[in-house]
């Protein structure tokens, strides 16, 4: 009896660590499922009940229709942000866009995800939150093919959704806001492409690949969209593959190995995690005559390509891509007009920072510009 | 008579080592259904039972492996590489779906011999011996994979008459319940009345408790720590099959620190770290613990590292539950 006493008072005060956490919404979001899939910025029908005060709304945007309360308190709004691993520094980004928004306007919005990169904790966490039934949802997709099932049930119980960051275009996802990743990794390659020619006069050198999340859906496709290009010149090697995992110690010691391995490379094209290593090592090396190129600003990235040891970055407007996912799906719950959902505008979220507009970049940064 | 019987069931169930977990189990789901309106569901408890079916059925492998005194941190990685091998083989072997999920069971049962030699015959200490066929696994399994995902809705298989057949394997269900679910209720059954009705099952508690009692006593403790490991890599390759007909996708990296997560609902279900001790209904309760928490600390809000914290207290607990129950059995 003491063994399971001592367990029981470890277990709540194990659990009263744990904020209460809200009412559950609940709500009586119902779904009946339609004509054709929806794309994003489409119209949608819409009637209004007459229920008391006429505040609820029923909405069909293509297979999925909604019940809203347009009346609902802000205080009680929920809407999570589901990212694939919020250990990752990015979370951390998301979470400055997605509160953002949510202060502004006195929501629950936030940033939930497993912690590892697994696509299928993130299904197990957004089956968990079908369940829950939070005002909407927003998710980075850790797998179009993996989390489309799940995203189609949050959609059939009624419940909004879009995707930021990363798509799932195979689910029926209200709006997308972030990057076509593809399309990034060609802009990089593309990058890096027209710098070995101004070096040589001509497309050649010996690239140097280097992400940290290799599997990945994000890593794919901008390896895909890096690989498009530079299969187009013959001239142009890639002369290794490095997925650096681990700690920061660990994935900086894989890229000094691989820059050990291959001295002579004329430039590191990175899919995404390991700009901000690959500046240190070439600071630690006082080097600037390698070509270095990939994705995302946070850390001490636009130090490093102000001081040459990185040539250019292409950031995500990460802020801007939660900010706006939040704000599409409050003014959604708020007003119940389908033209809430924007179509997305990819350009926007393919935002290059190198030696010409860095300095602009830094100043905006330290005004308390959210830059990433 | 009736008496005599129903005061020795009672008398059993208050002998139940479990008692203590099962209490635990029954306090939380009390808490979490107070707390939350909907998590006292059918469909919540339906949620739960899947999405800690495929550790349950890992970590019953994995209490007998702690049974017999020793841990196998490989089972993350061998999951991946029989799911790896089995989706390669599908869609660029171009094997039949059969064949290619039962190469795929031999993978895996290949890693669990080669476990249990290295340990058993050759007298590897455990850790390091499981610490480096994770590795190998780890590394084949992402070479299997080409860092890419592998996807049955994209890449086509040569036998897609039988697609519908293995996706219902681990995506159907059987009046309601996920068949995940069923699949982990029939190996619970087994594995029962393997460790616990069985010679091999006396045995191996036999190793766990006193290798030299055991040698002592006759038992072939060489091939009594093989077993272990063999059902433990068999039983994460079935979890591997049974979840890639479910997701439709694998890739290399999938069940990255798994083994952690088995390992703990191993030891919060009673699995001793000294081994000899742990018990199938132990390890599912365990299973269903961490299941209830992280559900239900999600349907809180509550912050996904508070998660960690509260299992790593729950572990933390368990043992030390277990270390009490040895010094009290020393001391008789």
């Amino acid at each position: 009896m003491k063994k399971t006493m001592a367990v029981l008072m470890t277990l709540v005060m194990a659990l009263t660590m744990c904020s209460c956490g809200q009412k559950d919404q609940g709500g009586s979001q119902e779904a009946t499922p339609d004509a054709a899939p929806a794309e994003s910025g489409s119209e949608g029908d819409e009637t209004a009940d007459a229920a008391e005060g006429g505040s609820e709304k029923t909405v069909t945007i293509g297979d999925y229709t909604f019940t809203i309360d347009t009346a609902k308190d802000p205080k009680d709004i929920e809407i999570p942000v589901v990212y694939q691993n919020v250990q990752d520094i990015f979370a951390s980004y998301m979470e400055e866009g997605v509160l953002g928004f949510a202060e502004e306007k006195g929501i629950n919005a936030y940033v939930t995800g497993s912690n590892d990169w697994s696509a299928e904790s993130q299904y197990n966490l957004m089956e968990t939150l079908v369940t829950k039934k939070p005002d909407a949802i927003a998710i980075a997709a850790a797998d179009d093919q993996t989390l489309t099932p799940v995203i189609n049930k949050a959609l059939e119980a009624g419940i909004p959704v879009l995707c930021v960051n990363c798509d799932a275009p195979s689910s029926g996802r209200l709006a997308y806001l972030g990057r076509d990743d593809v399309e990034a990794g060609r802009e990089v390659a593309k990058y890096i492409v027209e710098k070995l020619t101004e070096k040589y006069g001509e497309p050649k050198g010996k690239i140097l690949m280097t992400t940290t999340g290799a599997g990945n859906n994000w890593s794919d496709q901008r390896e895909a969209g890096n690989r498009e290009i530079f299969e187009q010149y013959p001239d142009i090697e890639i002369v290794d593959f490095i997925n650096a995992t681990g700690d920061e110690q660990s994935m900086y010691g894989m890229l000094e190995n691989a820059l050990l391995a291959n001295p002579d490379i004329d430039a590191m094209c990175n899919m995404g995690g390991t700009m901000d290593l690959w500046g240190r090592l070439m600071k630690n090396q006082g080097r600037t005559d390698i070509i270095a190129v990939g994705n995302d600003l946070y850390g001490d990235v636009l130090s490093y390509i102000k001081d040459g040891y990185l040539t250019c970055s292409y950031g995500q407007r990460v802020y801007e891509q939660c900010y706006g996912g939040v704000e599409q799906l409050y003014n959604f719950l708020t007003t119940g007009d389908p033209a809430s959902f924007k179509e997305n505008d990819v350009p926007f979220y393919i935002f290059r920072v190198d030696a010409a507009n860095v300095d602009e970049v830094l100043e905006q940064r330290e005004s308390g510009t959210p830059i990433g | 008579m009736r008496e005599t019987q129903s005061n020795t069931v009672f008398h059993n169930i208050i002998k139940m080592r479990e008692l203590g977990i099962l209490f635990v189990l029954i306090a939380m789901i009390f808490i979490f259904s107070v707390t939350s309106s909907v998590f006292f569901t059918v469909n919540n408890f339906l949620n739960i039972t899947r999405q800690i079916s495929l550790l349950g059925i890992m970590a019953m492998g994995m209490m007998m492996v702690i049974a017999v005194g020793g841990v196998d941190l490989s089972v993350g990685a061998v999951y991946a590489i029989c799911s790896t091998s089995a989706a390669a083989l599908m869609t660029r072997g171009q094997i039949p779906i059969l064949p290619a999920c039962l190469i795929a069971l031999l993978i895996g049962l290949l890693f669990g011999v080669l476990n249990g030699v290295l340990i058993g015959y050759c007298k590897i200490m455990p850790f390091i011996t499981t610490m480096g066929t994770m590795n190998v696994a780890r590394g084949l399994a992402l070479i299997i994979a080409k860092g890419k995902i592998i996807s049955l809705d994209k890449d086509p298989v040569p036998d897609p008459e039988h697609l519908d057949a293995f996706f219902r394997f681990g995506g159907g269900s059987i009046g309601g319940v996920p068949t995940l679910a069923v699949i982990l209720i029939v190996i619970v059954i087994f594995s029962w009345l393997f460790f616990h009705k069985s010679l091999t099952g006396f045995r191996l508690r036999a190793v766990g408790g006193s290798i030299e009692a055991a040698s002592a006593s006759g038992i072939n403790v060489k091939k009594t720590i093989l077993i272990p490991y063999i059902i433990t890599s068999g039983l994460c390759a079935i979890a591997a099959l049974a979840n890639f007909s479910f997701m439709h996708t694998v890739q290399g990296t999938m069940g990255e620190g798994q083994e952690l997560q088995v390992l703990a609902a191993a030891y919060i279900g009673g699995a001793s770290p000294i081994g000899g001790g742990g018990t199938i209904l132990g390890t599912l309760i365990g299973a269903l613990i961490m299941g209830v928490l992280q559900n239900g600390l999600v349907l809180l809000g509550v912050n996904t590292f508070v998660q960690q914290i509260v299992i790593g207290m729950l572990v933390i607990v368990a043992v030390m539950i277990d270390v009490y129950r040895n010094e009290k059995r020393e001391s008789r």
